[in-house]
């Protein structure tokens, strides 16, 4: 059974991440890397390995999203082409 | 047999994981999209480690449940094997932890070169970089 949500994950995590690569406003795909990283933080807590799981939510989610709206803030928002 | 065609399945949206965010940081233009794509490639290889330590039989993480303080349990050799049937591999485990932490050094460093980019030049976007450094 938990093998199901962990599949689940995967493939949330793998929507995200072609959700990030097509949307055009940065701040928006910013937000997107960090819920992948909590899908991923999920499969991580399914495969038994509970100290990755603390490090992983405190920089990939946390520090990761931070730093790029910080450098996101100077520049333009928006990407086209 | 279900279980089996799950584990695959994982396997293969991990795999497509890594293959769009490499993709993405080749064809994107913006630079912090790139660090991003970048960060979801590095998890995404974590999580393809951690799950290649797993096993469908293991049920505990890689602790082994001894005594109290006052009253320790020193596991006999074959405890200590019977334990290793049922809990997960470490090693992988162990190394990602490490890994977790130089990413995020590599990670940083990236994001202080955008930094000094985009205060030099004022643009994110490295198409548009390349028109500004050839006006002069």
């Amino acid at each position: 059974m938990l093998l199901i949500l962990s599949a689940l994950a995967a493939t949330l995590a793998l929507v995200s991440t072609v959700m990030v690569i097509y949307e055009k406003d940065v701040a928006r795909s910013v937000v997107l890397a960090g819920v992948e990283s909590v899908f991923y933080a999920l499969v991580l807590a399914v495969f038994l390995a509970p100290d990755l799981l603390i490090a992983y939510v405190a920089i990939g989610l946390g520090l990761n999203t931070a730093i790029l709206l910080y450098v996101l803030s100077r520049g333009e928002r928006y990407e086209e082409g | 047999m279900i279980e089996e065609v799950l584990w695959y399945y994982i396997g293969l949206m991990i795999s497509l994981t890594i293959g769009f965010s490499i993709y993405g940081i080749a064809s994107r233009p913006h630079l912090v999209k790139k660090m991003a794509l970048f960060t979801i490639l590095g998890d995404a290889i974590y999580v393809l480690l951690v799950y290649l330590g797993y096993t469908l039989s293991s049920s505990s993480p890689p602790v082994y449940p001894g005594g109290s303080l006052e009253n320790p349990a020193f596991p006999q050799a074959h405890e200590v094997s019977l334990f290793s049937t049922r809990s997960v591999d470490p090693v992988p485990q162990v190394l990602i932890v490490t890994a977790i932490v130089i990413g995020l050094a590599v990670f940083i460093l990236l994001a202080s070169i955008s930094y000094k980019i985009v205060m030099e030049y004022g643009s994110l976007m490295s198409t548009r970089l390349r028109e500004v450094s050839d006006d002069g």
